[in-house]
């Protein structure tokens, strides 16, 4: 025993001599090769895998991206007929929805942990039992869910903000509920009666691809916008005009008898005549049936409109309601969340003796069931849906399922007591009932051409429809958010930073109403009113929108989240609440609530930045724009290689704030938090500046690093860490910057971010999605756009290794821009001719930075009749 | 008081105190120069890159025998270095094409069968190691003609592998400043 004393003194040299060799020359590393490696696959280099992500059944085509086997990027397939190679904030940010340490990660009876044997048993047990599914179009599920029918099973399908009104208009003016098809390629004239032209990624294509100004004898289309409050189709219409909701439905009948009320209807409606066949009107969905089927007979003569059967299985049917339950025993929810999307629906699932819910997260319908299974996220999992035009679009797995997630069809085949199946071999299997193209080569391309449903030849009957006359003191609209939708994406914190495109609000929800009914009621931005309907209330806050209609205000959905998520429970109400009131009573409250802007200001201040004009201006030379490099004493910086230059499109860009999304995804741009953003300390790269123009119209601008050329950052760096690159890049050297932010402080245009404190994740799932070839930025950084130099460097390799040309890579705001509106390239290939249009400017010319960034200015083609 | 006095005074400080100063202050400007070149020359020293430090590995792995013996060439396992970033360290499986026949029941190689049969991957120790804001790539260095002995010395005659380079930027820039003078930019590996 006495060997093994220690004393104090060697205690603390064998203390003195473990911490010396601890602290070795270098951490040790290790690499963990494969056992047997995938064929398909080299370390280092991303795979890129074509699948689809659904929303309310339908798919948008995407393409991701993968490293050693993990998703980290999600672009938009460009062979896949919704999304054309665009794609929303939403699609952007999936892969943080993935990895959310938030989802639900195991079986749970009551919050308490269950297993599979569990959910077997209730779905064994005897009595009644009804199915509620989110709309689908997969056929495989459709094909087990007749199956499941065929047992005496009741299915129904429920979401908040599927097509509904457009089919019963279109079964008021057709004669049945068909889905309409926007064909905008040759559209001269657009009306949009509330329509969304910016997040229907095909219908915003196709109207920019109309709107690209060359010069002033471009032929360019006109778009009307009659809108409550601003929105994206706003912001790129020609002419905007706010008006009540119940009044679109006026105006609408006013386009069809040739006047209206309102002196510019007349106007309007003699410019849709004028364009025959090649004029359209576009009803937003959240417009009544009677507005959809004005539009269906304004659209009698229009070659821009197609109908197709419906896409969604049943939809425009009675199965498209939530049900009753009475006398139901089981009810099993598959995805969704009825419970707080209907929130009296809630109630009922209670009174039912068996209920399990299938979902990504232990959300409110969680809450009201006995039983939660998790979910598999979309890239987790085999399926197949259809693109809204009825395009074939297979799904594929990215990954294993992170915490074993099942889906509808594995919930389907569990009621029908099914043998267990391979999911990718179900459906290969069922594959050749569906289409003749070969499996793997449909998994290939994403999307099966040729697939489309076919056009039915229909036209509008003569029945005079008459628009509603529902009208209150004070208006509601209840819209969709943006981002975070209906509330199943409020617990991705990419989204809730994501500034909202008109408000520039973030992490969080705020009531829209127009500075005029602001003054009427005595409330100012940040006060919070409670709004008031069918005896329920909720207390929201404000925020004045300059072109908010006068007497309505605007609330958007997605907040007030009462689930475990801890990221999206307590931020705002939940506007479901109100759903169906065609107005509200308001009362104000003493309280006010803290919003973060990124944006406070709406105005120019007398010194315009985000330049504009009509397309006569541009005609008789009557555009200003600073044009041309402004003289300098500086000696020019060496250049060689490929010149790299950006040209954004102020015309064609909606402000939807996609391309912010895609450069945080690829670039790892670190999420805040609300204080910090209201501190100004949001990190994005890319912002959307909003402005409102003299004429009182919206225009945005998407500002990053201009990539100045005498770069007054650059002089004023102490330590070398922002250099200049012979290809006309504005670099930064992470690992050289000490911190000083006198660049930031120097940058006329203010795209510089600095890491104030150690934003960056540490959540060990969230890592998993962090681009591998970008530094993940510590505290006490600068760091700006550096034109997705990643990609540069990977596109030179590779022509290098492959001994081919330089194929010019894309930066992500421009791969995910659904418009087209951002071009990058050569400065004297891809570029050169954007250059030399009549209306490219530098922004701040005068401050002589010679910016590689540079905008086209927003020209209008405003209607000569309507002053 | 007289002048002959005051020169009797005995001087305050003794002559010594002249060559101490001297010596302070020589020693002050040496020691300020050392606080700024000792750190800078450690960094640069084997200590701190780690060159010539034999690594341990699970499997005494030897390059010599495999390279010269057995005549197999680099991008025969390291396969990676012409199309990825990294070179990469060869699968389990790729062992086993060979060892499943030859020297199969060998002791030396038990961790080896351990890993086939448990679908467990081999912990290698790294030797080649870049701080993580350093973005080399293997496939254009290979490209363009650049040896694999110019960065990692005769690995095919090395028992133990050890890194021969100091892999510091400043090694990284004697070459591109000479051979690449367009690379030298600072996102061409910093990004």
């Amino acid at each position: 025993m006495s060997s093994l004393k220690l004393s104090r003194r060697s205690l603390f040299k064998l203390a003195g001599a473990a911490s010396l060799a601890a602290c070795s020359s270098r951490p040790a590393r290790q690499i963990l090769p494969y056992v047997k490696q995938p064929p398909e696959l080299v370390p280092g280099v991303a795979q890129y895998y074509a699948t689809s992500l659904v929303e309310d059944g339908l798919a948008t085509g995407v393409i991701v991206e993968a490293h050693i086997g993990r998703p980290t990027k999600i672009e938009g397939n460009p062979d896949h007929p919704a999304s054309l190679g665009g794609t929303r904030a939403i699609e952007q940010a999936a892969v943080l929805g993935l990895y959310d340490p938030d989802r639900l990660q195991d079986i749970t009876e009551r919050g308490a942990p269950a297993s599979w044997t569990a959910i077997d048993h209730a779905l064994g047990a005897r009595g009644r039992m009804h199915v509620l599914l989110e709309p689908t179009t997969s056929p495989l599920v459709i094909a087990l869910i007749e199956r499941v029918r065929a047992a005496g099973i009741g299915v129904s399908f429920w979401s908040p903000f599927e097509r509904r009104e457009s089919l019963a208009g279109n079964a008021i003016a057709l004669g049945r509920p068909l889905q309409t098809q926007l064909d905008l390629g040759n559209a001269d004239v657009i009306v949009s009666l509330d329509g969304d032209l910016a997040t229907d990624l095909v219908a915003a294509r196709q109207a920019a691809d109309r709107r690209r100004v060359v010069d002033a004898s471009s032929a360019i289309s006109r778009i009307y916008a009659i809108e409550t409050g601003p929105s994206p189709t706003g912001i790129i219409a020609d002419h905007r005009w706010a008006v009540r909701p119940s009044d679109v439905a006026r105006v609408a009948a006013g386009l069809l008898r040739g006047n209206g009320e309102l002196p510019w209807i007349a106007a309007v409606a003699r410019d849709l005549k004028r364009a025959g066949s090649r004029a359209v009107v576009v009803a937003g969905e959240r417009q009544p049936s009677e507005v959809h089927a004005l539009a269906a007979q304004l659209n009698a003569a229009s070659a821009c409109v197609k109908y197709i059967e419906p896409v969604v299985f049943e939809a425009g049917q009675p199965s498209h309601e939530l049900p009753d339950l009475d006398g139901i025993d089981t009810l099993v929810i598959l995805g969704g969340n009825p419970a707080y999307t209907a929130p009296a629906f809630s109630g009922r699932i209670a009174a039912v003796q068996t209920s399990i819910y299938l979902g990504l997260y232990a959300n409110e319908t969680a809450a009201a069931c006995q039983f939660a299974v998790p979910a598999a996220h979309d890239l987790e999992r085999w399926d197949v849906a259809r693109g809204p035009d009825g395009t074939l679009s297979p799904i594929q797995p990215l990954i294993q399922p992170l915490f074993d997630g099942r889906t509808v069809a594995d919930m389907l085949h569990a009621i029908l007591h099914d043998r267990p199946q391979i999911a990718r071999d179900e459906l290969a299997a069922a594959w050749p009932k569906w289409s003749a193209m070969p499996f793997d080569e449909a998994l290939a391309r994403g999307a099966v051409p040729d697939t489309a449903a076919p056009h039915v030849e229909v036209k509008p009957r003569e029945i005079a429809i008459v628009p509603p006359q529902a009208s209150a003191p004070i208006e509601l609209a209840i819209r969709p958010h943006p981002f975070v939708y209906d509330g199943r994406y409020t617990n991705n914190p990419w989204l809730l930073e994501l500034s909202e495109p008109i408000t520039k609000l973030t992490w969080d929800q705020a009531v829209q109403l127009s500075p005029a009914t602001a003054a009427s009621l005595g409330v100012a931005t940040g006060d919070v009113i409670e709004l008031e309907a069918f005896d329920r209330a909720i207390a929201v806050p404000v925020v004045i929108v300059h072109g908010h209609a006068e007497n309505a205000v605007t609330l958007h959905t997605g907040f007030g989240r009462m689930g475990t998520e801890a990221i999206a429970r307590g931020i705002g109400a939940n506007a479901f609440v109100l759903a169906g009131a065609h107005g509200v009573r308001i009362t104000r409250t003493s309280r006010t609530h803290e919003l973060a802007f990124t944006m406070e200001s709406p105005w120019e201040h007398g010194r315009p930045v985000a330049l504009g004009g009509t397309l006569h201006q541009l005609a008789t030379h009557d555009l200003e724009l600073p044009h041309g490099p402004e003289p300098t004493l500086l000696s020019p910086m060496p250049r060689s290689g490929p010149q790299w230059a950006m040209q954004i499109d102020l015309t064609t860009c909606t402000g939807c704030t996609a391309c912010v999304m895609a450069c945080a995804a690829e670039n790892n741009s670190p999420v805040v938090g609300k204080q910090q953003v209201k501190n100004g300390r949001d990190m994005h790269w890319l912002r959307i500046d909003r402005y409102i123009d003299d004429a009182g119209a919206m225009v945005v601008q998407p500002m990053a690093c201009q990539h100045c050329e005498n770069a007054p950052c650059e002089y004023v760096c102490p330590v070398g860490a922002t250099t200049h690159s012979p290809e006309g890049l504005n670099e930064m050297a992470y690992n050289r910057c000490v911190g000083t932010r006198f660049c930031s402080n120097n940058c006329p245009y203010k795209v510089r971010r600095f890491n104030w404190f150690d934003f960056k994740t540490h959540d060990k799932l969230r890592v998993l999605g962090a681009n591998p070839n970008v530094t993940v930025r510590d505290r006490g950084v600068m760091e700006k756009c550096t034109y997705c130099v990643q990609r540069l460097r990977r596109a030179e390799i590779d022509a290098t290794v492959q001994h081919r040309a330089l194929a010019v890579p894309q930066t992500a705001c421009q791969q995910a821009c659904p418009t087209r509106a951002i071009a990058f390239g050569r400065l004297d290939v891809e570029i050169a001719e954007l250059r030399r249009r009549p209306h490219s400017y530098a922004e701040l010319r005068d401050q002589g930075t010679r910016p590689r960034t540079q905008y086209l200015a927003r020209i209008r083609n405003p209607n000569p009749e309507i002053t | 008081m007289t002048r002959a006095a005051d020169a009797r005074v005995p001087a305050l400080f003794p002559p010594w105190t002249n060559t101490a100063t001297r010596v302070a202050l020589i020693g002050a400007v040496v020691l300020g120069a050392g606080a700024v070149i000792a750190p800078i020359a450690i960094a640069r020293s084997p200590y701190a890159t780690g060159q010539y430090d034999p690594v341990l590995q699970p499997i005494a792995f030897d390059h010599r025998h495999h390279v010269h013996d057995d005549g197999i060439p680099c991008l025969y396992c390291h396969d990676g270095a012409e199309k990825s970033p990294y070179a990469g360290i060869p699968p389990t499986e790729r062992c086993m094409g060979c060892h499943a026949q030859i020297w199969n029941d060998s002791v030396a190689i038990a961790p080896l069968e351990l890993s086939w049969r448990t679908n467990t991957p081999i912990r290698w120790e790294r030797v080649h190691s870049l701080p993580d804001f350093v973005y080399f790539d293997h496939s254009i260095h290979i490209a363009r003609s650049v040896a694999c002995a110019t960065c990692h010395g005769r690995v095919d005659e090395m028992a133990a592998v050890y890194q021969v380079e100091p892999l510091t930027m400043n090694w990284c820039l004697d070459c591109h400043r000479r051979l690449a003078p367009t690379r030298t930019t600072c996102s061409v590996c910093h990004r």
